[in-house]
């Protein structure tokens, strides 16, 4: 964990209120892996307060980006930094995806701006000899973003939007579930990672679950300090018995948790 | 180091720290989780978060929504109990040069009693009392809008605990003075104000509270200027050492809560966003304390009150 103050690079407007904003962070920046997060600071005023935990989209060098979906008040002072101004980073935290390098193959489920951790899962993923199938889903083709890196970095993309503007129609869960009766799943080889709203997450866990796949899936919910110490972002443990614990911190327990974990509850509680 | 500079040390009654900033029980973890961005040893005191005497789970979440001005929160004193807390969380804290605030809460008066005897001969420098928690069924906070309760808590305590004893108080009472007069007159040493306020949000979309737990309690920088009125009440009827906090955002803001009253001071929401901010805080101080001509920190506490009062006592006079 370590706080930086770093120099915006770039900012990058894309379609649909996305931006990828990237910033020089040479201490922060070998450190980041898929699935971690970085806090930053949004300094305007008492109006905005906390942090806004987002995940690391990729890392060049000592340039460490996030990709972002305006969504509210600290989003929107994040797209409207510009080039030169200085920000104030915490990072990288949390834990990332698991080591999954025995796998053969992996199914990997992204839903919206949860492409972001998986887009540089993948990208590493390229590193080891393991299958990847990449599942990307939005609402439209205006929301499908890096396509041709995603065709470059995986075994084989499948694209769906609901309205079926761009590949599949429908919903990723369907297309997923629909994909895999056709292949031979094995607990052993085969392995679910995924990132995206709490209802196509808990489809997926689902469907990962009844054919006994294991599966990790990167999660948010509203958070406090991002170390640890104040329990806000808490996510209820499916059995205190193997976990010794009701609650799993998410900023450091997580974000990415074995959904096997999980208390199934938690993806239709409010959020 | 500045954080250890003599000009910073707080010497009042039972309060003896080596600078007056605190970290706000619950914002701190227990000490390491932050180590590596906010070190304790910057700090006069650091507070942990509450324990109570069983493991608690704490609420169901969505436990935290930040509104304007602060954040709102509702961790139910998510804890293991003040066993666990004994055995593995206090003794790793023997390392750091700082004073270790136990902060402990009860569902019945007793549980207090059970919790102190069980810190006596740990490193554990103070004992907070919390009878401010709104998150705490039953206990917590109503024992902190009843004077009654709180004298007869305090005073089971200090029979059996030599740890000299701080007392959280709550903002939701008609006349925080009671309070404080209770405490004194059964033994308190010091007192830290203020917890937080209740408060609740609503989300428009799905209509339905956002807090797992419905209502929770209100933090942050919208919280300061009632803190600070309520320091100064307080101080009205207490010569007794204060530990002021409520949406310390910065040292200016310490600086204010001083010149109130406060000896200390401590920084609860503000960890979240600037996990550094003691050291900030205590540099902050010393600066202002060379600009100003202040000796040291006992200077600047109480000092706006007691000029308050000296010149309506010397206008009263002159009118007479």
């Amino acid at each position: 964990m370590i706080v930086s103050q770093s120099s915006v690079v770039s900012v990058t407007s894309l379609s649909a209120d996305y931006f990828v904003i990237a910033f020089d962070a040479p201490q922060i920046a070998p450190l980041c892996k898929p699935g971690h997060f970085l806090n930053f600071r949004i300094e305007n005023n008492y109006d905005i307060l906390l942090r806004r935990p987002m995940a690391v989209f990729d890392v060049d060098g000592s340039i460490v980006k996030s990709l972002i979906k305006v969504v509210g008040k600290g989003t929107r002072w994040l797209s409207q930094r510009r080039v030169g101004d200085q920000l104030n980073v915490i990072g990288p935290l949390g834990n990332g995806f698991f080591d999954a390098q025995n796998a053969r193959r992996i199914f990997i489920v992204a839903g919206g701006v949860g492409l972001a951790p998986l887009y540089f899962y993948l990208k590493k993923a390229r590193s080891f000899s393991v299958e990847t199938i990449f599942f990307y889903g939005a609402r439209t083709a205006n929301h499908l973003l890096f396509i041709d890196d995603l065709q470059e970095f995986s075994t084989q993309c499948v694209f769906i939007t609901e309205d079926g503007s761009f590949g599949e129609k429908g919903l990723s869960t369907d297309i997923l579930e629909s994909y895999c009766e056709k292949v031979n799943l094995s607990a052993q080889n085969d392995i679910v990672m995924s990132c995206g709203p709490n209802p196509m997450l808990f489809r997926v866990a689902q469907f990962a679950e009844s054919k006994q796949i294991p599966c990790q899936v990167s999660l948010e919910s509203y958070m406090g300090c991002g170390g640890g110490v104040c329990l806000s972002c808490v996510i209820p443990a499916r059995s205190y018995e193997q976990d010794g614990q009701a609650f799993f911190k998410l900023c450091t327990d997580g974000p990415v948790i074995d959904s096997r974990r999980i208390d199934m509850k938690f993806f239709t509680m409010a959020h | 180091m500045y954080n250890n500079d003599s000009r910073l040390q707080v010497n009042k009654g039972k309060l003896r720290l080596k600078n007056p900033v605190l970290s706000a029980s619950g914002t701190f973890g227990y000490g390491k989780e932050l180590e590596s961005v906010a070190n304790p040893d910057f700090y006069g005191a650091i507070a942990l978060k509450g324990i109570t005497v069983n493991s608690r789970a704490g609420n169901t979440p969505p436990r935290l929504v930040e509104v304007a001005g602060g954040i709102i929160n509702a961790i139910g004193l998510q804890n293991d109990g003040v066993k666990d807390f004994v055995k593995n969380k206090v003794l790793p804290l023997k390392k750091y040069d700082t004073a270790i605030v136990a902060n402990i809460n009860g569902i019945k008066e007793d549980d207090y009693c059970v919790i102190a005897e069980q810190l006596e001969g740990t490193p554990i420098d103070y004992i907070e009392i919390n009878v401010s928690c709104p998150n705490l069924e039953g206990g917590g906070v109503e024992f902190g809008k009843n004077a009654r309760s709180i004298g007869s808590i305090v005073k089971k305590v200090k029979e059996r605990t030599s740890i000299p004893l701080m007392l959280k108080l709550t903002p939701q009472v008609t006349d925080i003075t009671e309070m404080v007069r209770a405490a004194e007159d059964n033994g308190i040493d010091i007192v830290t104000l203020i917890n937080t306020y209740p408060a609740m949000a609503i989300d428009i979309n799905t209509r339905k509270p956002v807090l797992g737990n419905v209502v929770g309690g209100f933090s942050g920088p919208g919280v300061k200027p009632m803190a600070i009125r309520l320091i100064w009440e307080v101080k009205k009827v207490t010569n007794l050492p204060i530990i002021g906090m409520g949406g310390i955002c910065g040292w200016q803001d310490a600086i204010e809560f001083m010149l109130a009253g406060a000896d200390a001071v401590a920084v609860g929401t503000w960890h979240f966003i600037d996990p550094s901010i003691a050291q900030k805080i205590n540099q902050g101080i010393l600066d202002y304390m060379n600009i100003h001509g202040f000796k040291s920190v006992s200077e600047i506490a109480g000092y706006t009150w007691r000029h308050h009062h000296e010149s309506k006592k010397n206008r009263h006079n002159c009118c007479t």
